[in-house]
C-alpha cells in the first residue's frame, strides 16, 4: 500500500534510507564496518551451534552464580527471552500487533495457579497441567483473533489491547463474580475465581519426574532449556513452508493471498502460537512466584516486553535474547544509585563514541561539552547564589559544578523537561549543529539524572523504555543487531 | 424509572466525553490512516493543564475570576496546551515514520504513550488531584424536576461538547482548511498535487484532535473531580471504541459512537455489574467488528491493488 502523504516527506531524518538501491549496496556499510565484521563472524557459525553455545554458557552461569539474587536476574533474562521470542513470532514474523500478549502470559499463570493450588483443591500433575494450559492459551488466542480476522492490523491491535485490559480487570475483580440480571443476582453468592487483589497464593512448585523444583537455580536451568528448545524449533519453522508464508504475509498480505497463501488462517495460527508460548512462560512464572496477582500482567510489562523484542530486532529469533538481557539487567543496575551512575555515564560515553566517525568531530563535541559546561556552571552559580538556599547539596557532577545548589525535586523536573525539549529540538537541526546542542543537552540531562531520576528507579525505567521504543522506531527500526530491510522499488 | 433517567443522564455525560476523544482518533485516522495510541495521554495532560491553570487562578476555593469566565479560560488553555502536545507528538514520534511499515508508528505511539505517562508521574507524582469543582458550582444547582436530576456541571459538559461538535462540523464543511483536511483524507496524493501542504494539514489535524481531547480532560476533571496520571489509558480505549462503533474516520460517527458507548457503559453499570461494565463495552466492540466492521457511519474500505 503506498500512502502518498508520505511521498512528500523529506528523508532528512533517516538520511541513509535505502529505497531504490539493492540489498548489497544498502548494506555495504554494515558489512565493511567493525561491527559488520563481528556480525559476519557470528553469522558464520551455524544457528544450532549458536543457540546451544549460548545455552551452555547460560547453564554454566547457574554453577558460578555468586548469589540467589544474580540467579534470579538470570532467570528473569531467560523468562523474558521466551516471552520476547513469542512476540517475535506474532509481531516480527507475521506483522500482527498483539497488545494482549501479556494477558496470555497472565492466563497461563492464573490457569496453572488454579489447577495446582488450594483454591479449588486441585493439584494436577505438572507434566499434565502445562500442556493443557498451553493448549488452552493457544485456543484463547485463536478465539480472540477470530473477530479481527477480516480487519486490518490496527483493529487487531486495539482489540487485543482491550482484551489485556479486560483480563487485568477480571483478575483484579474476579473474587466477587456476580451478575445483576433484571434485579436478580446471579449466582446468589459472589463466586470467587481469581482471589481478586489478593491473587492466588500457595501455588505448587513444578514437580517433574517425581522431584519438586524448589530452588531458583532449578527454574533457571529449566527456563534456559525451554528457551533453547523453543528457538531451535522456531528456526526450523522459519525455514519451513509455514515460516516463509508468514513472512510473505508480513511483507504484503494481499500479494501473499494472491499467491494462494491462506492469509487469514495463518494469522490465526501465528496468533495462537504466540499465545501458547506466552501461556507456557506464564506457568513457569506462577511456579516460581508461588503466587499470581492481576497487577503482574499490566500494560507496563507489555511495553517492557515489546522493548525487549524490538531492541533485539523484530523477526530475529536470537535478538529476543539480546533484548531480554538489556531490559532485565539495566533496571537492576538502575536500582542502586552507584551502579546506575556507572551505567548512565558509561552509556553516554558509548553513545558519543558510536556517533563519532572521525576525530575532528570528537574535537567539536569535546569543545562544545567544555564550553557548555562552563556556561552552565556560570549560569547556575549566578542563579544559585541569587535564588537558592545554601543548605544541603547536590550529588555528583552537579555538586562539583555548583557546590551550594540545593537538591530539589522541581529543579530536577525542570532539568528533565529541558532535556526532553532539547533532545527533540536537536533532532530537527542540521547535523553539524547537533554536537554543540548535544553537549548542552547532555549537561542538562546529567543535572536531571543526578537530582531526580537517580532516586526514581521505576519511573526512570518507564521513561527509558518509552523513549527507546520511539527512538528505535525512528532511528533504527531493525533493532540493535537486525539487518536493514530493503524496500526495492 | 428514576434510575433509568439518572443512568441516561450519566451515560450522556460520559458519552459526550468519549465522543470528544473519539473525534481525535477519527480525525487523525481519516488523514493519516494512523491509530494515535498516545491520544489518551493527551487527554490526561489536558486535564492536568486545566488543573494547573485552575491553581494559577487561585484554586476552586478562591477563584480570582468569576466562575463564568474561569471555566471557559480553563477550556481554552487546556485545549491550546493539549493541541501543542499533540502537534509535538506528531512531529517527533510519527512524522519520521511516514515511510515505514504500518507497525512502526503503532509501536512508536505505544512508546510515546508510556513516556508521557511516566513524565507526568515524575512531574506531578502518583497522587490523585482534585479540581474541587463543587466549590466552584454547588452540586445541588441544576434541573430538578420529579425524577430528573441534572447538575449544572453535567449540563455544561453535554452542552459544550455538543457546541464543539457542531462547530467542528461547520469548520470541516465550510472553511478552506476543513476542505483541505477532507481532501487529504480522501486522496492525499491528489491533494498534494493540487498544491496543498500535506504536512500542514496533518499538523492542523493533530492540533484540533488533541485540543478536543484537552477539552474533554478538563470536563472530566470538572465532573468526576479526579485527575491522575493513568486516567488516559482507559479513556483512550473507550474513545477509540467509540470511533470504531461509529465508523472510524467519520465525524458524525464519532459523536454517535461516543454516546452509544457512554450509554452502554452507564446502563451496564446500573443493570449488569458495577465491576464488569468494561466487559460489556468490549463485547460491543467485538460485536460491531463481527457484524458491521465499518461502524455506523463508516465507508467500506476499498483495497486498491
Amino acid at each position: 500500500m503506498s500512502d502518498p502523504t508520505r511521498a512528500g516527506e523529506s528523508t532528512s531524518e533517516g538520511g541513509d534510507r535505502a529505497i531504490g538501491t539493492d540489498e548489497w549496496v544498502a548494506q555495504a556499510r554494515s558489512r565493511t564496518s567493525a561491527r559488520g565484521d563481528v556480525r559476519r563472524r557470528i553469522a558464520a557459525i551455524p544457528v544450532q551451534r549458536r543457540v546451544l553455545g549460548v545455552g551452555a554458557l547460560a547453564l554454566l552461569f547457574a554453577l558460578v552464580s555468586p548469589s540467589d539474587y544474580t540467579t534470579r536476574v538470570a532467570f528473569t533474562v531467560a523468562l523474558y527471552t521466551v516471552l520476547a521470542t513469542g512476540i517475535n513470532v506474532v509481531v516480527g514474523w507475521s506483522g500482527l500487533l498483539d497488545l494482549g500478549y501479556v494477558a496470555f502470559f497472565g492466563f497461563g499463570a492464573y490457569a496453572y495457579g488454579l489447577l495446582s493450588s488450594e483454591r479449588f483443591h486441585l493439584h494436577w500433575p505438572t507434566l499434565f497441567t502445562i500442556p493443557v494450559v498451553v493448549a488452552a492459551a493457544a485456543a484463547l488466542g485463536y478465539g480472540l483473533g477470530l473477530p479481527s480476522r477480516r480487519l486490518s492490523g490496527d483493529y487487531l491491535a486495539i482489540v487485543t489491547l482491550f482484551f489485556g485490559q479486560i483480563f487485568v480487570s477480571i483478575a483484579n475483580n474476579g473474587d466477587r463474580l456476580q451478575l445483576n440480571v433484571g434485579g436478580h443476582d446471579l449466582p446468589s453468592k459472589p463466586f470467587n475465581l481469581t482471589g481478586g487483589p489478593n491473587g492466588i497464593t500457595g501455588i505448587d512448585p513444578f514437580s517433574l519426574f517425581g522431584k519438586k523444583v524448589q530452588t531458583i537455580t532449578g527454574y533457571y536451568v529449566l527456563t534456559v532449556i525451554v528457551a533453547a528448545c523453543l528457538m531451535l524449533l522456531l528456526y526450523r519453522l522459519r525455514n519451513a513452508r509455514a515460516g516463509l508464508a508468514l513472512r510473505a504475509m508480513r511483507e504484503d498480505a494481499l500479494a501473499a493471498e494472491i499467491l494462494s497463501v491462506p492469509v487469514r488462517r495463518l494469522r490465526l495460527v501465528a496468533f495462537a502460537i504466540g499465545a501458547g508460548i506466552a501461556g507456557l512462560a506464564g506457568t513457569i512464572f506462577a511456579a516460581v512466584q508461588l503466587s499470581v496477582f492481576g497487577s503482574n500482567f499490566d500494560l507496563p510489562f507489555l511495553v517492557l516486553l515489546y522493548a525487549a523484542a524490538i531492541l533485539g530486532g523484530l523477526g530475529n529469533i536470537g535478538g529476543g535474547f539480546v533484548g531480554a538481557l538489556i531490559v532485565a539487567v539495566v533496571p537492576e543496575m538502575l536500582r542502586e544509585t552507584s551502579t546506575g551512575r556507572v551505567l548512565v555515564y558509561g552509556a553516554l560515553v558509548v553513545f558519543v563514541a558510536l556517533r563519532l566517525r572521525s576525530w575532528k568531530r570528537l574535537g567539536h563535541f569535546a569543545g562544545a561539552l567544555v564550553l557548555t559546561g562552563a556556561i552552565v556552571r556560570l549560569g547556575l552559580l549566578a542563579a544559585g547564589t541569587a535564588l537558592l538556599p545554601r543548605s544541603g547539596g547536590l550529588a555528583g557532577v552537579t555538586g562539583a559544578l555548583v557546590p551550594h545548589l540545593q537538591r530539589s525535586t522541581s529543579f530536577g523536573n525542570t532539568a528533565f523537561l529541558a532535556t526532553v525539549a532539547g533532545g527533540l529540538t536537536m533532532t530537527t537541526l542540521a547535523t553539524r549543529w547537533r554536537p554543540a546542542i548535544g553537549g548542552v543537552v547532555a549537561c542538562v540531562g546529567m543535572l536531571a539524572w543526578e537530582n531526580r531520576l537517580a532516586d526514581q528507579g521505576s519511573i526512570t525505567r518507564q521513561l527509558l523504555v518509552g523513549a527507546v521504543l520511539v527512538a528505535i522506531m525512528a532511528g533504527r527500526p531493525q533493532g540493535i543487531f537486525g539487518t536493514k530491510r530493503v524496500e526495492v522499488l | 424509572m428514576g434510575q433509568l433517567v439518572q443512568l441516561t443522564v450519566n451515560g450522556l455525560t460520559l458519552g459526550s466525553l468519549y465522543a470528544l476523544i473519539a473525534l481525535g482518533y477519527s480525525l487523525v485516522y481519516g488523514v493519516l490512516k494512523l491509530l494515535n495510541f498516545a491520544h489518551g495521554e493527551v487527554y490526561m495532560i489536558g486535564a492536568f493543564i486545566g488543573y494547573g491553570m485552575l491553581q494559577v487562578l487561585g484554586g476552586a476555593g478562591h477563584p480570582k475570576l468569576p466562575v463564568g469566565v474561569l471555566i471557559p479560560v480553563l477550556f481554552v488553555v487546556a485545549a491550546l496546551g493539549a493541541g501543542l502536545v499533540g502537534v509535538g507528538i506528531e512531529r517527533f514520534a510519527y512524522r519520521p515514520l511516514r515511510n515505514s511499515p504500518r507497525i512502526a508508528p503503532l509501536v512508536s505511539a505505544l512508546g510515546t504513550s508510556f513516556f508521557l505517562q511516566a513524565t507526568m508521574l515524575l512531574v506531578v507524582g502518583a497522587r490523585i488531584v482534585r479540581y474541587e469543582s463543587e466549590r466552584l458550582i454547588d452540586v445541588s444547582t441544576g434541573i430538578h424536576a420529579g425524577v430528573l436530576n441534572i447538575s449544572v456541571m453535567r449540563l455544561l459538559v453535554i452542552g459544550v461538547s455538543a457546541a464543539v461538535m457542531i462547530g467542528l462540523q461547520l469548520f470541516m464543511r465550510g472553511s478552506k482548511l476543513g476542505k483541505a483536511m477532507r481532501a487529504t483524507s480522501y486522496d492525499p496524493e491528489a491533494a498534494q498535487m493540487m498544491g496543498m501542504d500535506v504536512n500542514r494539514v496533518v499538523m492542523v489535524t493533530f492540533f484540533i484532535g488533541s485540543a478536543l481531547a484537552g477539552v474533554a480532560g478538563v470536563m472530566s476533571g470538572l465532573v468526576y473531580n479526579r485527575v491522575f496520571h493513568t486516567m488516559g489509558f482507559v479513556a483512550g480505549l473507550k474513545g477509540f471504541t467509540s470511533s470504531v462503533v461509529g465508523g472510524i474516520g467519520s465525524i458524525k460517527g464519532a459523536m454517535a459512537g461516543g454516546l452509544i458507548i457512554g450509554l452502554a457503559e452507564s446502563y451496564a453499570q446500573g443493570y449488569v455489574s458495577t465491576t464488569f461494565y468494561d466487559v460489556v463495552v468490549f463485547a460491543l466492540l467485538i460485536g460491531f467488528m463481527l457484524v458491521r466492521p465499518r461502524g455506523l457511519f463508516g465507508v467500506p474500505e476499498l483495497k486498491k491493488v
